[in-house]
Protein backbone atom coordinates (compact mmCIF):
# COMPACT_ATOMS: atom_id res chain seq x y z
CA UNK A 1 0.00 0.00 0.00
CA UNK A 2 2.59 1.90 1.19
CA UNK A 3 4.40 1.13 -1.77
CA UNK A 4 1.67 2.06 -3.86
CA UNK A 5 1.04 5.48 -2.29
CA UNK A 6 4.67 6.45 -3.70
CA UNK A 7 4.19 4.70 -6.69
CA UNK A 8 1.46 7.65 -7.52
CA UNK A 9 3.37 10.25 -6.42
CA UNK A 10 6.31 9.58 -8.99
CA UNK A 11 4.03 8.72 -11.58
CA UNK A 12 2.13 12.00 -10.97
CA UNK A 13 5.56 13.59 -10.76
CA UNK A 14 6.39 12.28 -14.17
CA UNK A 15 2.86 12.61 -15.85
CA UNK A 16 3.77 15.96 -17.63
CA UNK A 17 7.17 14.82 -19.38
CA UNK A 18 5.12 11.07 -19.56
CA UNK A 19 2.18 13.55 -21.81
CA UNK A 20 5.11 15.28 -23.63
CA UNK A 21 6.31 11.97 -24.87
CA UNK A 22 9.20 13.05 -23.03
CA UNK A 23 9.99 9.81 -20.84
CA UNK A 24 12.19 6.79 -21.57
CA UNK A 25 10.22 3.87 -23.23
CA UNK A 26 10.51 1.70 -20.31
CA UNK A 27 9.41 4.63 -18.33
CA UNK A 28 6.65 5.63 -20.41
CA UNK A 29 5.54 1.44 -20.28
CA UNK A 30 5.60 1.83 -16.44
CA UNK A 31 3.09 4.68 -16.16
CA UNK A 32 0.95 2.97 -18.60
CA UNK A 33 0.91 0.12 -16.64
CA UNK A 34 -0.31 2.36 -13.42
CA UNK A 35 -2.42 4.53 -15.29
CA UNK A 36 -4.70 1.36 -16.66
CA UNK A 37 -4.70 0.49 -12.64
CA UNK A 38 -5.03 3.82 -11.16
CA UNK A 39 -8.07 5.14 -11.44
CA UNK A 40 -7.20 8.34 -9.26
CA UNK A 41 -3.98 9.18 -11.47
CA UNK A 42 -5.90 8.43 -14.48
CA UNK A 43 -8.01 11.00 -13.65
CA UNK A 44 -5.14 13.40 -12.88
CA UNK A 45 -3.95 12.20 -16.23
CA UNK A 46 -7.28 13.25 -17.86
CA UNK A 47 -7.59 16.67 -15.95
CA UNK A 48 -4.05 17.22 -17.45
CA UNK A 49 -4.90 16.93 -20.83
CA UNK A 50 -8.19 18.92 -20.88
CA UNK A 51 -7.87 21.41 -23.55
CA UNK A 52 -8.16 24.90 -22.39
CA UNK A 53 -10.09 27.22 -24.54
CA UNK A 54 -7.93 30.20 -24.67
CA UNK A 55 -7.42 32.13 -27.80
CA UNK A 56 -4.52 32.07 -29.51
CA UNK A 57 -2.89 35.59 -30.48
CA UNK A 58 -3.79 36.43 -33.84
CA UNK A 59 -1.61 37.18 -36.64
CA UNK A 60 -0.82 40.84 -36.64
CA UNK A 61 1.34 42.79 -39.35
CA UNK A 62 3.50 44.69 -36.99
CA UNK A 63 4.94 47.23 -39.34
CA UNK A 64 7.99 48.91 -38.51
CA UNK A 65 6.79 52.03 -39.44
CA UNK A 66 4.41 51.84 -36.56
CA UNK A 67 7.25 52.42 -34.26
CA UNK A 68 6.92 56.17 -35.26
CA UNK A 69 4.55 57.64 -32.92
CA UNK A 70 1.44 58.85 -34.88
CA UNK A 71 1.73 62.48 -33.69
CA UNK A 72 5.16 62.71 -35.40
CA UNK A 73 3.68 61.01 -38.51
CA UNK A 74 1.45 63.84 -38.84
CA UNK A 75 3.92 66.31 -37.98
CA UNK A 76 6.08 65.41 -40.59
CA UNK A 77 3.20 64.89 -42.99
CA UNK A 78 2.35 68.72 -42.18
CA UNK A 79 6.30 69.84 -42.63
CA UNK A 80 6.16 68.36 -45.75
CA UNK A 81 3.33 69.91 -46.97
CA UNK A 82 4.44 73.18 -45.46
CA UNK A 83 7.54 73.02 -47.09
CA UNK A 84 5.99 71.93 -50.70
CA UNK A 85 3.74 74.85 -49.61
CA UNK A 86 6.53 77.30 -49.90
CA UNK A 87 8.06 76.06 -52.55
CA UNK A 88 5.22 76.24 -54.37
CA UNK A 89 4.08 79.79 -53.47
CA UNK A 90 7.83 80.85 -54.41
CA UNK A 91 7.33 79.34 -57.63
CA UNK A 92 4.25 80.95 -57.73
CA UNK A 93 5.67 84.40 -57.27
CA UNK A 94 7.92 84.15 -60.09
CA UNK A 95 5.09 82.22 -62.59
CA UNK A 96 2.35 84.37 -61.35
CA UNK A 97 0.40 85.19 -64.59
CA UNK A 98 -2.34 83.33 -65.96
CA UNK A 99 -3.10 83.67 -69.79
CA UNK A 100 -6.62 84.97 -69.05
CA UNK A 101 -7.46 88.57 -69.78
CA UNK A 102 -7.25 89.83 -66.37
CA UNK A 103 -3.57 87.79 -66.29
CA UNK A 104 -2.23 89.51 -69.21
CA UNK A 105 -3.29 92.71 -68.25
CA UNK A 106 -1.78 91.97 -64.76
CA UNK A 107 1.12 91.38 -66.64
CA UNK A 108 1.86 94.92 -68.65
CA UNK A 109 0.76 96.66 -65.66
CA UNK A 110 3.24 95.39 -63.71
CA UNK A 111 6.20 94.84 -65.38
CA UNK A 112 5.99 98.00 -68.25
CA UNK A 113 5.76 100.67 -66.50
CA UNK A 114 8.80 102.89 -64.94
CA UNK A 115 9.19 102.88 -61.19
CA UNK A 116 8.22 106.16 -59.68
CA UNK A 117 11.22 108.00 -59.25
CA UNK A 118 13.14 106.29 -62.27
CA UNK A 119 15.11 109.27 -64.31
CA UNK A 120 14.77 108.33 -67.38
CA UNK A 121 13.27 109.97 -69.84
CA UNK A 122 12.21 107.67 -71.89
CA UNK A 123 9.32 104.78 -71.21
CA UNK A 124 6.11 104.27 -69.59
CA UNK A 125 5.29 106.55 -66.80
CA UNK A 126 3.91 105.07 -63.77
CA UNK A 127 -0.02 105.53 -63.72
CA UNK A 128 -0.34 105.45 -67.98
CA UNK A 129 -3.05 103.45 -68.62
CA UNK A 130 -2.23 100.42 -70.61
CA UNK A 131 -3.60 97.83 -72.41
CA UNK A 132 -3.20 94.30 -73.00
CA UNK A 133 -4.31 94.25 -76.40
CA UNK A 134 -3.59 90.78 -78.30
CA UNK A 135 -1.44 87.81 -77.51
CA UNK A 136 0.13 84.45 -79.03
CA UNK A 137 1.46 81.47 -77.76
CA UNK A 138 4.26 79.43 -78.87
CA UNK A 139 5.64 76.50 -77.58
CA UNK A 140 5.63 77.16 -73.64
CA UNK A 141 6.36 80.91 -74.65
CA UNK A 142 3.83 83.58 -74.37
CA UNK A 143 4.23 87.24 -76.26
CA UNK A 144 1.46 89.90 -75.22
CA UNK A 145 1.27 93.02 -77.55
CA UNK A 146 0.60 95.85 -75.05
CA UNK A 147 -0.13 99.63 -75.93
CA UNK A 148 0.23 102.21 -73.46
CA UNK A 149 -1.98 105.55 -73.92
CA UNK A 150 0.24 108.21 -73.47
CA UNK A 151 1.78 111.24 -76.02
CA UNK A 152 4.61 108.87 -77.29
CA UNK A 153 1.84 106.13 -78.35
CA UNK A 154 4.51 103.38 -76.78
CA UNK A 155 3.77 100.18 -77.53
CA UNK A 156 5.97 97.00 -77.26
CA UNK A 157 5.87 92.90 -77.08
CA UNK A 158 6.21 91.16 -73.20
CA UNK A 159 7.82 88.07 -73.69
CA UNK A 160 6.61 85.35 -70.93
CA UNK A 161 7.61 82.01 -70.42
CA UNK A 162 5.45 79.32 -68.67
CA UNK A 163 6.64 77.11 -65.59
CA UNK A 164 5.30 74.30 -64.18
CA UNK A 165 2.36 75.50 -62.24
CA UNK A 166 0.74 76.51 -65.99
CA UNK A 167 1.14 80.23 -65.27
CA UNK A 168 3.59 82.79 -66.58
CA UNK A 169 6.94 84.15 -65.93
CA UNK A 170 7.94 87.83 -67.42
CA UNK A 171 11.44 87.45 -69.05
CA UNK A 172 11.73 90.62 -71.07
CA UNK A 173 10.09 93.52 -72.96
CA UNK A 174 9.75 95.78 -75.78
CA UNK A 175 9.06 99.97 -76.22
CA UNK A 176 8.87 101.70 -78.86
CA UNK A 177 7.29 105.01 -79.50
CA UNK A 178 4.84 105.65 -82.62
CA UNK A 179 3.44 108.00 -84.75
CA UNK A 180 0.41 105.96 -84.74
CA UNK A 181 -2.72 105.65 -82.61
CA UNK A 182 -3.27 101.93 -84.20
CA UNK A 183 -3.26 99.94 -86.80
CA UNK A 184 -0.38 97.51 -87.48
CA UNK A 185 2.82 97.50 -85.88
CA UNK A 186 6.08 95.29 -86.80
CA UNK A 187 8.81 93.97 -84.70
CA UNK A 188 11.89 91.64 -84.98
CA UNK A 189 12.34 89.63 -81.69
CA UNK A 190 14.56 86.89 -80.48
CA UNK A 191 13.31 85.90 -77.11
CA UNK A 192 15.45 85.29 -74.55
CA UNK A 193 16.70 81.52 -74.10
CA UNK A 194 15.44 80.74 -78.00
CA UNK A 195 17.27 80.18 -80.73
CA UNK A 196 14.00 81.82 -82.59
CA UNK A 197 14.27 84.65 -84.68
CA UNK A 198 10.77 85.95 -85.23
CA UNK A 199 9.15 88.24 -86.60
CA UNK A 200 6.01 89.64 -85.22
CA UNK A 201 2.90 91.94 -86.42
CA UNK A 202 0.73 93.35 -84.26
CA UNK A 203 -2.67 95.02 -85.10
CA UNK A 204 -4.30 97.05 -82.89
CA UNK A 205 -7.72 98.75 -83.61
CA UNK A 206 -8.17 97.40 -87.06
CA UNK A 207 -12.55 97.62 -87.39
CA UNK A 208 -12.12 99.50 -90.91
CA UNK A 209 -9.15 98.01 -92.30
CA UNK A 210 -9.24 95.43 -94.63
CA UNK A 211 -5.79 95.06 -96.23
CA UNK A 212 -2.49 96.03 -95.19
CA UNK A 213 0.46 96.48 -97.55
CA UNK A 214 4.00 95.95 -95.57
CA UNK A 215 7.02 97.27 -97.39
CA UNK A 216 9.98 95.53 -95.97
CA UNK A 217 13.27 96.05 -96.95
CA UNK A 218 16.22 93.29 -95.92
CA UNK A 219 19.48 94.77 -94.27
CA UNK A 220 23.17 93.27 -94.78
CA UNK A 221 25.87 93.22 -92.55
CA UNK A 222 26.75 96.89 -93.73
CA UNK A 223 23.27 97.95 -92.72
CA UNK A 224 22.64 98.58 -96.47
CA UNK A 225 19.14 98.53 -97.42
CA UNK A 226 19.09 96.04 -100.19
CA UNK A 227 15.50 94.28 -101.43
CA UNK A 228 12.91 96.70 -100.74
CA UNK A 229 9.53 93.75 -100.86
CA UNK A 230 6.12 95.22 -100.67
CA UNK A 231 3.32 92.37 -99.32
CA UNK A 232 0.12 92.55 -98.47
CA UNK A 233 -2.02 91.23 -96.17
CA UNK A 234 -5.87 90.32 -95.54
CA UNK A 235 -7.30 91.79 -92.01
CA UNK A 236 -9.56 90.17 -90.47
CA UNK A 237 -9.69 90.86 -86.42
CA UNK A 238 -9.64 94.07 -84.80
CA UNK A 239 -6.76 93.13 -82.66
CA UNK A 240 -4.13 90.80 -83.08
CA UNK A 241 -0.53 89.61 -82.62
CA UNK A 242 1.10 87.48 -85.58
CA UNK A 243 4.30 85.23 -84.82
CA UNK A 244 6.44 84.72 -88.02
CA UNK A 245 9.49 82.69 -88.62
CA UNK A 246 11.85 84.97 -90.21
CA UNK A 247 13.40 82.32 -92.20
CA UNK A 248 10.12 81.87 -94.05
CA UNK A 249 9.50 85.25 -93.94
CA UNK A 250 12.43 86.05 -96.06
CA UNK A 251 11.64 82.64 -98.18
CA UNK A 252 7.98 84.42 -98.87
CA UNK A 253 9.78 87.34 -99.60
CA UNK A 254 12.47 85.71 -101.76
CA UNK A 255 14.81 87.02 -100.42
CA UNK A 256 17.81 84.76 -99.64
CA UNK A 257 21.19 85.11 -99.50
CA UNK A 258 23.65 84.50 -96.19
CA UNK A 259 24.42 88.46 -95.87
CA UNK A 260 20.98 89.06 -95.31
CA UNK A 261 20.46 89.72 -91.06
CA UNK A 262 17.57 91.46 -90.64
CA UNK A 263 14.44 92.58 -91.99
CA UNK A 264 12.83 96.09 -91.38
CA UNK A 265 9.77 97.46 -92.20
CA UNK A 266 9.60 100.80 -94.06
CA UNK A 267 6.01 101.64 -94.42
CA UNK A 268 3.16 100.33 -93.64
CA UNK A 269 -0.07 101.26 -95.78
CA UNK A 270 -3.62 100.76 -94.25
CA UNK A 271 -6.24 99.68 -96.84
CA UNK A 272 -10.40 100.08 -96.28
CA UNK A 273 -12.83 97.82 -97.97
CA UNK A 274 -12.91 100.13 -100.87
CA UNK A 275 -8.85 99.89 -101.39
CA UNK A 276 -8.93 103.17 -100.27
CA UNK A 277 -5.52 104.49 -98.01
CA UNK A 278 -6.70 105.52 -94.76
CA UNK A 279 -3.45 105.24 -92.96
CA UNK A 280 -3.17 108.94 -92.29
CA UNK A 281 -6.50 108.55 -90.28
CA UNK A 282 -4.51 106.72 -87.44
CA UNK A 283 -1.34 108.95 -87.56
CA UNK A 284 -0.69 110.89 -84.80
CA UNK A 285 0.98 114.75 -86.12
CA UNK A 286 2.33 115.51 -82.64
CA UNK A 287 4.26 112.42 -82.14
CA UNK A 288 7.89 112.13 -83.84
CA UNK A 289 9.86 110.25 -81.54
CA UNK A 290 12.42 107.70 -82.47
CA UNK A 291 13.99 105.69 -79.73
CA UNK A 292 13.23 101.80 -79.12
CA UNK A 293 14.06 100.14 -75.83
CA UNK A 294 13.75 96.67 -73.84
CA UNK A 295 13.93 95.91 -69.99
CA UNK A 296 14.67 92.16 -68.85
CA UNK A 297 14.41 90.01 -65.63
CA UNK A 298 17.24 88.49 -64.02
CA UNK A 299 17.37 84.87 -63.79
CA UNK A 300 15.84 82.74 -62.02
CA UNK A 301 18.51 81.58 -60.46
CA UNK A 302 18.23 83.48 -57.46
CA UNK A 303 14.50 81.52 -56.48
CA UNK A 304 15.56 78.37 -57.38
CA UNK A 305 18.19 78.93 -54.38
CA UNK A 306 15.32 79.73 -51.63
CA UNK A 307 13.54 76.81 -52.98
CA UNK A 308 16.33 74.77 -52.55
CA UNK A 309 16.89 76.33 -49.06
CA UNK A 310 13.09 75.33 -48.04
CA UNK A 311 13.45 72.08 -49.34
CA UNK A 312 16.38 71.84 -47.30
CA UNK A 313 14.82 72.69 -44.01
CA UNK A 314 11.60 70.77 -44.85
CA UNK A 315 14.30 67.24 -45.09
CA UNK A 316 15.30 68.92 -41.88
CA UNK A 317 12.21 68.88 -40.00
CA UNK A 318 10.88 65.56 -41.87
CA UNK A 319 13.96 63.75 -40.89
CA UNK A 320 14.07 65.04 -37.34
CA UNK A 321 10.20 63.74 -36.74
CA UNK A 322 10.40 60.83 -38.69
CA UNK A 323 13.78 60.02 -36.47
CA UNK A 324 13.90 56.26 -34.68
CA UNK A 325 14.78 56.60 -30.79
CA UNK B 1 18.32 54.39 -36.95
CA UNK B 2 21.11 52.24 -38.35
CA UNK B 3 19.95 49.08 -40.25
CA UNK B 4 20.95 47.26 -37.14
CA UNK B 5 17.89 48.04 -35.64
CA UNK B 6 15.65 47.10 -38.14
CA UNK B 7 17.06 43.78 -37.63
CA UNK B 8 16.38 43.94 -34.17
CA UNK B 9 12.88 44.90 -34.49
CA UNK B 10 12.04 42.30 -36.78
CA UNK B 11 13.77 39.28 -35.29
CA UNK B 12 11.10 40.10 -32.03
CA UNK B 13 8.67 42.17 -32.26
CA UNK B 14 6.27 38.82 -32.86
CA UNK B 15 7.49 37.44 -29.50
CA UNK B 16 6.82 40.40 -27.74
CA UNK B 17 3.49 41.19 -29.68
CA UNK B 18 2.71 37.39 -28.43
CA UNK B 19 4.02 37.78 -24.70
CA UNK B 20 1.69 41.05 -24.45
CA UNK B 21 -1.10 39.28 -25.97
CA UNK B 22 -1.06 36.39 -23.91
CA UNK B 23 -0.95 38.89 -20.76
CA UNK B 24 -3.56 41.34 -22.04
CA UNK B 25 -5.57 39.02 -24.51
CA UNK B 26 -6.72 41.73 -26.74
CA UNK B 27 -5.12 41.49 -30.35
CA UNK B 28 -5.08 46.03 -30.34
CA UNK B 29 -3.61 46.37 -27.43
CA UNK B 30 -1.04 43.82 -27.11
CA UNK B 31 -0.01 45.41 -30.84
CA UNK B 32 0.09 49.24 -29.75
CA UNK B 33 1.99 48.15 -26.59
CA UNK B 34 4.17 46.42 -28.86
CA UNK B 35 5.37 49.55 -30.43
CA UNK B 36 5.42 51.41 -27.27
CA UNK B 37 7.44 48.59 -26.07
CA UNK B 38 10.18 49.32 -29.42
CA UNK B 39 10.06 52.80 -28.92
CA UNK B 40 11.20 52.17 -25.13
CA UNK B 41 13.14 49.57 -25.41
CA UNK B 42 15.37 51.75 -28.90
CA UNK B 43 15.25 54.78 -26.20
CA UNK B 44 17.09 52.77 -23.26
CA UNK B 45 19.40 50.61 -25.70
CA UNK B 46 22.32 51.79 -24.29
CA UNK B 47 21.36 50.74 -20.58
CA UNK B 48 20.92 47.16 -22.20
CA UNK B 49 23.62 44.95 -21.12
CA UNK B 50 23.23 41.62 -22.10
CA UNK B 51 22.71 40.86 -18.64
CA UNK B 52 19.84 38.96 -19.81
CA UNK B 53 18.93 37.65 -23.66
CA UNK B 54 16.83 40.08 -25.37
CA UNK B 55 13.44 38.69 -25.56
CA UNK B 56 13.40 38.30 -21.94
CA UNK B 57 14.62 41.84 -21.63
CA UNK B 58 11.74 43.31 -23.68
CA UNK B 59 9.66 41.23 -22.11
CA UNK B 60 10.14 43.01 -18.64
CA UNK B 61 10.04 46.39 -20.81
CA UNK B 62 6.84 45.32 -21.98
CA UNK B 63 5.02 43.70 -18.66
CA UNK B 64 5.94 46.80 -17.15
CA UNK B 65 4.59 48.89 -19.99
CA UNK B 66 1.13 47.27 -19.45
CA UNK B 67 0.76 47.62 -15.42
CA UNK B 68 1.39 50.76 -15.98
CA UNK B 69 -0.89 50.90 -18.58
CA UNK B 70 -3.73 48.86 -16.39
CA UNK B 71 -2.81 51.37 -13.58
CA UNK B 72 -4.09 54.34 -15.72
CA UNK B 73 -7.11 52.23 -17.25
CA UNK B 74 -7.95 51.61 -13.38
CA UNK B 75 -7.89 55.50 -12.68
CA UNK B 76 -10.12 55.88 -15.64
CA UNK B 77 -12.61 53.32 -16.21
CA UNK B 78 -13.46 50.57 -14.39
CA UNK B 79 -12.34 47.57 -16.02
CA UNK B 80 -15.03 44.81 -15.61
CA UNK B 81 -14.73 41.01 -15.69
CA UNK B 82 -15.85 41.23 -18.92
CA UNK B 83 -13.47 42.83 -20.32
CA UNK B 84 -10.43 41.13 -19.06
CA UNK B 85 -11.80 37.97 -19.78
CA UNK B 86 -11.28 38.95 -23.36
CA UNK B 87 -15.31 38.34 -24.11
CA UNK B 88 -16.54 40.65 -26.60
CA UNK B 89 -20.40 41.90 -26.45
CA UNK B 90 -21.58 39.27 -29.13
CA UNK B 91 -24.09 40.18 -31.78
CA UNK B 92 -26.13 37.30 -31.43
CA UNK B 93 -26.86 36.67 -27.42
CA UNK B 94 -28.63 33.08 -27.92
CA UNK B 95 -25.92 31.88 -29.92
CA UNK B 96 -22.76 32.63 -27.97
CA UNK B 97 -24.27 32.70 -25.03
CA UNK B 98 -22.53 29.33 -23.76
CA UNK B 99 -19.36 30.23 -25.51
CA UNK B 100 -19.59 33.08 -23.11
CA UNK B 101 -20.49 31.43 -20.39
CA UNK B 102 -17.65 28.67 -20.63
CA UNK B 103 -15.25 30.93 -21.58
CA UNK B 104 -16.43 33.01 -18.25
CA UNK B 105 -16.19 29.98 -16.10
CA UNK B 106 -12.53 29.82 -17.36
CA UNK B 107 -11.48 32.95 -16.73
CA UNK B 108 -12.75 32.88 -13.26
CA UNK B 109 -11.34 29.15 -12.58
CA UNK B 110 -7.92 31.21 -13.67
CA UNK B 111 -8.26 33.77 -11.56
CA UNK B 112 -7.93 31.48 -8.54
CA UNK B 113 -4.46 30.25 -9.80
CA UNK B 114 -1.15 31.41 -8.40
CA UNK B 115 0.43 34.29 -10.63
CA UNK B 116 3.14 32.29 -11.88
CA UNK B 117 1.00 28.96 -13.21
CA UNK B 118 -1.80 31.47 -14.65
CA UNK B 119 0.91 33.21 -16.28
CA UNK B 120 2.56 29.84 -17.77
CA UNK B 121 -0.61 28.73 -19.18
CA UNK B 122 -1.10 31.70 -21.16
CA UNK B 123 2.39 31.99 -22.55
CA UNK B 124 1.76 28.70 -23.65
CA UNK B 125 -1.54 28.84 -24.98
CA UNK B 126 -2.29 32.24 -26.43
CA UNK B 127 1.35 33.05 -26.95
CA UNK B 128 2.16 29.79 -28.66
CA UNK B 129 5.30 29.66 -26.61
CA UNK B 130 7.45 26.81 -26.17
CA UNK B 131 8.43 25.97 -22.22
CA UNK B 132 12.03 26.69 -22.92
CA UNK B 133 10.75 30.11 -23.87
CA UNK B 134 8.61 30.43 -20.86
CA UNK B 135 11.00 29.28 -18.39
CA UNK B 136 13.45 32.04 -19.68
CA UNK B 137 11.00 34.50 -19.74
CA UNK B 138 10.08 33.66 -16.23
CA UNK B 139 13.89 32.96 -15.29
CA UNK B 140 12.85 29.89 -14.52
CA UNK B 141 13.90 26.19 -15.77
CA UNK B 142 11.92 24.59 -18.55
CA UNK B 143 11.05 21.61 -16.74
CA UNK B 144 9.54 24.23 -14.01
CA UNK B 145 7.24 26.01 -16.83
CA UNK B 146 6.20 22.23 -18.13
CA UNK B 147 5.39 20.93 -14.96
CA UNK B 148 3.31 24.11 -13.93
CA UNK B 149 1.87 23.85 -17.05
CA UNK B 150 -0.14 20.62 -16.42
CA UNK B 151 -0.51 20.84 -12.12
CA UNK B 152 -2.20 24.40 -13.71
CA UNK B 153 -4.62 22.71 -16.14
CA UNK B 154 -5.27 19.75 -13.85
CA UNK B 155 -6.01 22.17 -11.04
CA UNK B 156 -8.60 24.38 -13.50
CA UNK B 157 -10.11 20.99 -14.13
CA UNK B 158 -10.54 20.22 -10.65
CA UNK B 159 -11.96 23.74 -10.21
CA UNK B 160 -14.34 24.11 -12.94
CA UNK B 161 -15.10 20.32 -12.98
CA UNK B 162 -16.32 21.27 -8.80
CA UNK B 163 -18.03 24.56 -9.64
CA UNK B 164 -20.58 22.13 -12.02
CA UNK B 165 -21.35 19.49 -9.35
CA UNK B 166 -21.97 22.18 -6.91
CA UNK B 167 -24.40 23.59 -9.13
CA UNK B 168 -25.79 20.06 -10.02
Amino acid sequence: MIENKLNCCVVRDLLPAYIEDLTESETTALVKEHLEKCPSCKAVENDMRTSVPIEKAPKRALHVLKRVKRTRLIAAILATVVALGCMWWLYDQEFHYANTAAGRLAAVEDYIPQPENSTMTHGVKAGTPLRAVSWAEQNRHLFIFYTADNEENVWGIIHLVRGINGKYRTIEATYSPSQYTGGIYGESLTPKGTDWRLFMLAGYNCRDIYTAEIQYSANDYNGVDRYPITKTYEVKEADFLWIMDQEELMQELEVNGESIVRLMIDEIRLLDKNGNDVTSQYKDDSENASWGGGIGTAELFLVYVYMGIVALLGVVFIRYFLRRD
Amino acid sequence: MTHKGEDFYEQHVKIVYRYLFSLIGKADIAEELTQETFYQAFKSMNTYRGESSPQVWLCAIAKRLWFKELERRKRTTIIDEEFLSGIAAPDDLAKDYEVRENRFTLYRAMQQLDTDTREVIHLRLAGDFSFRDIGDILGRSEVWARVRFYRGKEELAKIIGGDRNDRE
